[in-house]
């Protein structure tokens, strides 16, 4: 009886020795195989846990986006009431101990009144830590109320002095502060903790149209900070207390804040306040995106966890070869496979349980790192936890079932079943296709309540396809090789050796193919749906706006500005104009001369511009018709006068075109100086970013014109979120990479473990004369063949199946120009790049190992 | 056999080499001379471990020796450099390609040196003569590891080495496949080529012109 035999029997018996406990630290000895095994459950971890933690983090991502859109206050749990000036005091204490017993804690109050001075109407504003957000112009400690300077100049008051209100109430000047009203006048200029109040800053302040409709003295009604008392004892009407709750989706999820939510509503109730909506509204929207992008989700992440299932079967394989000698000595001794099945999943559940355990924590991190939110629902880490066990459970299952097979005897020249014969994976391609045909009248993208919706056949059905397309290829490729390696014959040595071995080692070959095409194809794939939405909406907001600023001016009339080139004026008909029998055409009047430099023009655009030009009396008017298709574009009537246009160039679209239902004809400003003064026109100054500012000045400095408004992105195409556009088909890019660097460590192992096995080769190859040289350029001609078939197939496959949805992909159909099929030139070169890279590190590497092999080792037997 | 180096196709003279195992110091070869002229078959026997394969290695250049010289021909060129055609090699390991059919593995070194064409007809009767003519399709692990044992030997053969070296070549035939093995190795040396092999088998070794008898790195 061996020593350690007697020492396991002293401490409790045979228990001890026997193999199920001895089994799951043998690995321990194996740390190749221990570590591929962790490996790969830590990828299987990370597929499996990644799904519901990106999920968890959706809705709060979306309401961070709204948050940060508009106002972090429109999303925070809050509750607003009017009451009489008097009990202000006693009402914001209620209001804040009423937050506080419905587990609101630290909930603050904003109080507002209104006074009249003078011809004025100013707000109170009391809030505690306010000037902190605002430029104090005077020093601080005096008590009072804090004026602005535009207010505190026309009042002709400073520090100290006396304000009286119609009433005869006196407010004490505390100090100066930097007026808060936005300058240019855009809403977006306000700083966030200003954003809910609007209304105050800016008395009409539904929109910048309505700002800058409001006369410049009734613009701003004066904001006083000041304190609550103060409020109560001036203020000449209901005074507006409102609290909330400090919020923030960096530290909450959407669950929090849902549940935070209830709790303002309860609070509200018991202190007969409203129940702030504005969070309730949020909170839909982001429930809406996170349900909208979970259909979207699982395909991927079931396709991440099949992946990530054969790596594990890849990991198996490797335990069973490393431990081959052992199981056949077991299988000689009558060891059944279901006892093998045991001690595979026994000697690998050490190492599994550990990869589990890193992927789990690397996923959570990752997520976090990397995801749309850093914060997860509650539950999310635990469900995911459950997921990942449960995929664990099904590794070592896996694994079982590889252990308990690798006893089984091979019998060689057996025939192909006819399992094996039959292309199965045109099913997966027949069912894409299916896909594919019955959902092309539907648009791929749909808008609910402003948050982008993808549908999950449009990520189902490019994974089901490009996986079948790719094992069919691999099949096809499988049945030609044999022929590849006869024709090699006539080759030069390298590419001799190369193709020998491609075509001898079919299942690896095939495997490179696959595994480069998948990633590759998926990639494509996402970078390009979202590359093209992007750039869609980029080319609609472009072509919709003009230029990056365009102001609409207010009392020009027919005249023409002096803008200094540093803007362009435009003229836009677009009431009472008729091109051919086409009543609803749009005219723009621009000066191809200075119209060129600041709008959105493409090459094309501007060879029409080009041809623009101002006609003779009586002559025909040289047009460019723009979305015209079906118009006979020769007679355009604005309101009286009639043109004769000689059309010089058609688009599609041209920056301007606002509705993509009705024709825009655009011609040389001049040509229009006969139009009826009565005719409704609109006066544009277009202009860039460089020269807004100046452009501003100019409109500023002539008193008889001002700006109108100014059109943004967001009142050409909206505030529709396309964040979930990115984070399912980032998700999808994720997946890719995933896939990818699981085929690269593949690749690696793989060569690592065929150069091992044919050292002798290589030996006495370079003793008969192989160079080393056609060593490396054999490998590079292999890998080089393999790869970079793969990366060809896989991202033909991958801009292909965009091919057959990127029409469907209109996020707004109304506005032109539709969406383009534009090649992803950046990851297609970025991939590209890495192939090559690899191709070569990886002959290299196979390279280096070849040559550390010690001749004379071959020369005794193993 | 003993000669003067300098009249041999391959010479070694007091070649020592030894290796570090762990804390003990393996003597694997102690001044060891060795001289084969062209036209001769030497046999070398001993007990396993008792420095073969070391010496092999060494004629091949595979080894640097710690002492003493080897020499090939007029020594222009070193043993490391020589191509298959001066000397030639079957390992115990055998090593053919397992991409390669057997008949493109027997052309491998007339492939790497541009010859291929000349020698198909060579290779076809090599393998002919070694009963594996039929085996020209057949990849290694599909053939016997006789078999495979005899496609290595009609590699070895295939550019008529001037020197051979070959490593238990009849350890995996049966007794009619190794005296065919052996009529090849001894029709080689006939031809002018020269033949080291090592073997434990006696009939192997009776086929030899010389047997040498290696015994703790020393060569008798």
């Amino acid at each position: 009886m061996s020593r350690t035999h007697r020492r396991a029997k002293a401490r409790g018996g045979a228990a001890f020795t026997l193999p199920w406990l001895r089994a799951p630290i043998l690995l321990i000895r194996r740390p190749v195989v221990f570590a591929a095994i962790v490996a790969a459950t830590a990828i299987l971890a990370t597929a499996t846990g990644s799904g519901p933690l990106f999920l968890s983090t959706i809705g709060t991502a979306s309401l961070a986006s709204q948050a940060g859109q508009s106002c972090p206050e429109r999303t925070r749990p809050g509750m607003t009431k009017l009451v009489p000036p008097i009990g202000v005091g006693a009402v914001t204490r209620d209001g804040i101990a009423a937050m506080k017993r419905a587990q609101l804690p630290d909930s603050y109050s904003v109080a507002v009144g209104q006074a009249q001075v003078q011809s004025s109407l100013i707000h109170l504003y009391a809030r505690s830590g306010a000037l902190d957000h605002v430029t104090t112009l005077t020093p601080r400690g005096r008590p009072g109320a804090w004026v602005p300077d535009t207010f505190a100049s026309k009042l002709g008051v400073r520090p100290g002095a006396t304000i009286t209100t119609s009433d005869s109430k006196q407010i004490l000047v505390a100090g100066i502060y930097r007026d808060l009203a936005p300058d240019p006048f855009t809403l977006p200029n306000l700083s966030p903790y200003w954003c809910a109040w609007n209304d105050l800053l800016v008395s009409t302040a539904a929109s910048d149209a309505a700002i800058a409709a409001t006369p410049p003295d009734q613009r701003q009604g004066p904001v006083l900070l000041t304190d609550s008392s103060t409020v109560s004892r001036v203020a000449s009407g209901p005074v507006r207390v409102s609290w909330w709750s400090p919020m923030s989706s960096q530290t909450s999820a959407l669950g929090a804040f849902d549940v935070a939510d209830d709790r303002a509503d309860v609070a509200a109730a018991s202190v007969g306040a409203e129940h702030d909506l504005h969070l309730a509204e949020s909170s839909r929207i982001a429930h809406t995106a996170q349900s909208g992008i979970s259909g979207s989700i699982v395909p991927i992440e079931v396709a991440g966890v099949l992946i990530a299932g054969l790596l594990v079967a890849g990991a198996g394989f490797f335990w069973s070869n490393a431990r081959r000698r052992e199981i056949r000595l077991l299988v000689a001794r009558g060891v059944s496979p279901p006892a093998l099945a045991g001690k595979a999943a026994l000697e690998t559940a050490l190492p599994a349980a550990v990869g589990a355990g890193l992927g789990f924590a690397g996923t959570q991190y990752l997520v976090r790192a990397v995801g749309p939110a850093s914060v997860f629902e509650p539950g999310a880490p635990l469900r995911a936890f459950g997921l990942v066990v449960g995929t664990l459970l099904l590794g070592l299952l896996v694994i079982a079932v590889i252990g308990g097979l690798a006893g089984r005897e091979r019998t060689t020249g057996r025939r192909a079943s006819w399992v094996s014969v039959v292309p199965w994976e045109l099913l997966l391609v027949g069912t894409a296709v299916l896909i594919a045909a019955t959902s092309l009248d539907t648009s791929a993208v749909t808008i609910d309540h402003t948050v982008v919706r993808i549908s999950a056949l449009v990520i189902l059905y490019p994974l089901l396809g490009a996986t079948g397309a790719l094992l069919l290829l691999g099949r096809l490729i499988g049945l030609l090789l044999p022929a590849v390696g006869r024709s090699a014959r006539r080759s030069p040595a390298a590419a001799f050796l190369a193709l020998r071995r491609m075509s001898r080692s079919r299942v690896v070959a095939i495997g490179l193919i696959v595994g480069t095409a998948l990633p590759c194809c998926l990639l494509m794939y996402g970078s390009t749906v979202r590359n093209t939405v992007r750039d869609e909406v980029t080319q609609k907001y472009q072509t919709n706006l003009g230029a990056p600023h365009v102001l609409q001016v207010y009392g020009v009339r027919k005249t023409i500005l002096d803008l200094h080139d540093d803007a362009t004026q435009v003229v836009v008909y677009d009431q009472d104009v008729t091109l051919g029998d086409n009543p609803n055409a749009t005219v723009l009047g621009v000066d191809p001369t200075t119209f060129r430099r600041f709008a959105f023009l493409t090459s094309g655009q501007r060879d029409a511009l080009d041809r623009l030009r101002s006609p003779a009396a009586g002559r025909t008017v040289p047009a460019i018709i723009v979305n015209g298709a079906g118009t006979k574009p020769t007679a355009l009537l604005i309101s009286h006068t009639r043109f004769r246009l000689e059309p010089v160039a058609t688009s599609a679209v041209f920056p301007g075109l606002r509705n993509g239902t009705f024709p825009l004809v655009v011609v040389d400003r001049s040509a229009l100086a006969d139009v009826d003064d009565a005719t409704e026109r609109t006066n544009q100054i277009w202009t860039d970013n460089k020269h807004y500012g100046a452009a501003r000045g100019l409109i500023a400095a002539n008193k008889k014109y001002s700006i109108l408004f100014e059109l943004t992105s967001k009142i050409v195409v909206g505030t529709t979120g396309l964040l979930p556009v990115t984070w399912v088909f980032g998700y999808l890019q994720a997946l890719a990479i995933l896939i990818g660097v699981v085929a690269l460590a593949g690749l690696v192992f793989g060569l690592a473990a065929r150069t091992r096995t044919r050292r002798v080769s290589y030996v006495l190859s370079r003793r008969m004369g192989m160079s080393k040289l056609t060593h490396f350029n054999s490998l590079l001609i292999e890998l080089g063949i393999v790869i970079g078939l793969g990366w060809t197939a896989g991202s033909s496959l991958g801009l292909g199946s965009f091919g057959f949805i990127y029409r469907r992909l209109d996020v707004y159909p109304d506005l032109p120009p539709g969406p383009a099929f534009s090649l992803p030139t950046v990851p297609l070169v970025a991939t590209g790049v890495v192939v090559l890279a690899v191709v070569v590190l990886a002959a290299s590497a196979t390279q280096a190992l070849a040559q550390r092999t010690r001749p004379a080792e071959i020369l005794r037997l193993e | 056999m003993r000669a003067a180096a300098d009249l041999a196709l391959v010479g070694a003279v007091g070649v020592t080499k030894s290796f570090r195992r762990g804390p003990e110091t393996v003597h694997a070869l102690r001044g060891v001379d060795l001289s084969v002229g062209a036209g001769q078959m030497i046999g070398i026997a001993g007990a396993s471990g008792s420095g073969k394969s070391t010496l092999l290695a060494v004629l091949c250049g595979w080894e640097t020796p710690d002492a003493g010289t080897v020499r090939f021909g007029d020594g222009a060129v070193a043993p490391l450099d020589l191509p298959w055609a001066d000397l030639a090699l079957v390992p115990q390991t055998l090593g053919l390609l397992d991409d390669l059919p057997a008949l493109e593995n027997v052309l491998l070194p007339a492939r790497l040196t541009g010859r291929n064409a000349d020698s198909v007809a060579r290779a076809t009767e090599l393998m002919e003569r070694l009963g594996v003519g039929h085996l020209t399709g057949r990849f290694s692990d599909q053939v016997s590891l006789g078999e495979q044992q005899r496609i290595a030997i009609a590699r070895a053969l295939l550019l008529h080495p001037r020197l051979l070296l070959a490593d238990e070549p009849t350890a995996h035939q049966d007794h009619g496949w190794g005296d065919v093995v052996l009529d090849l190795l001894r029709e080689h040396a006939a031809s002018g080529g020269a033949c080291i092999l090592v073997s434990h088998h006696a009939q192997a070794l009776a086929r030899t012109d010389v047997v040498l008898h290696m015994t703790d790195g020393v060569l008798a």
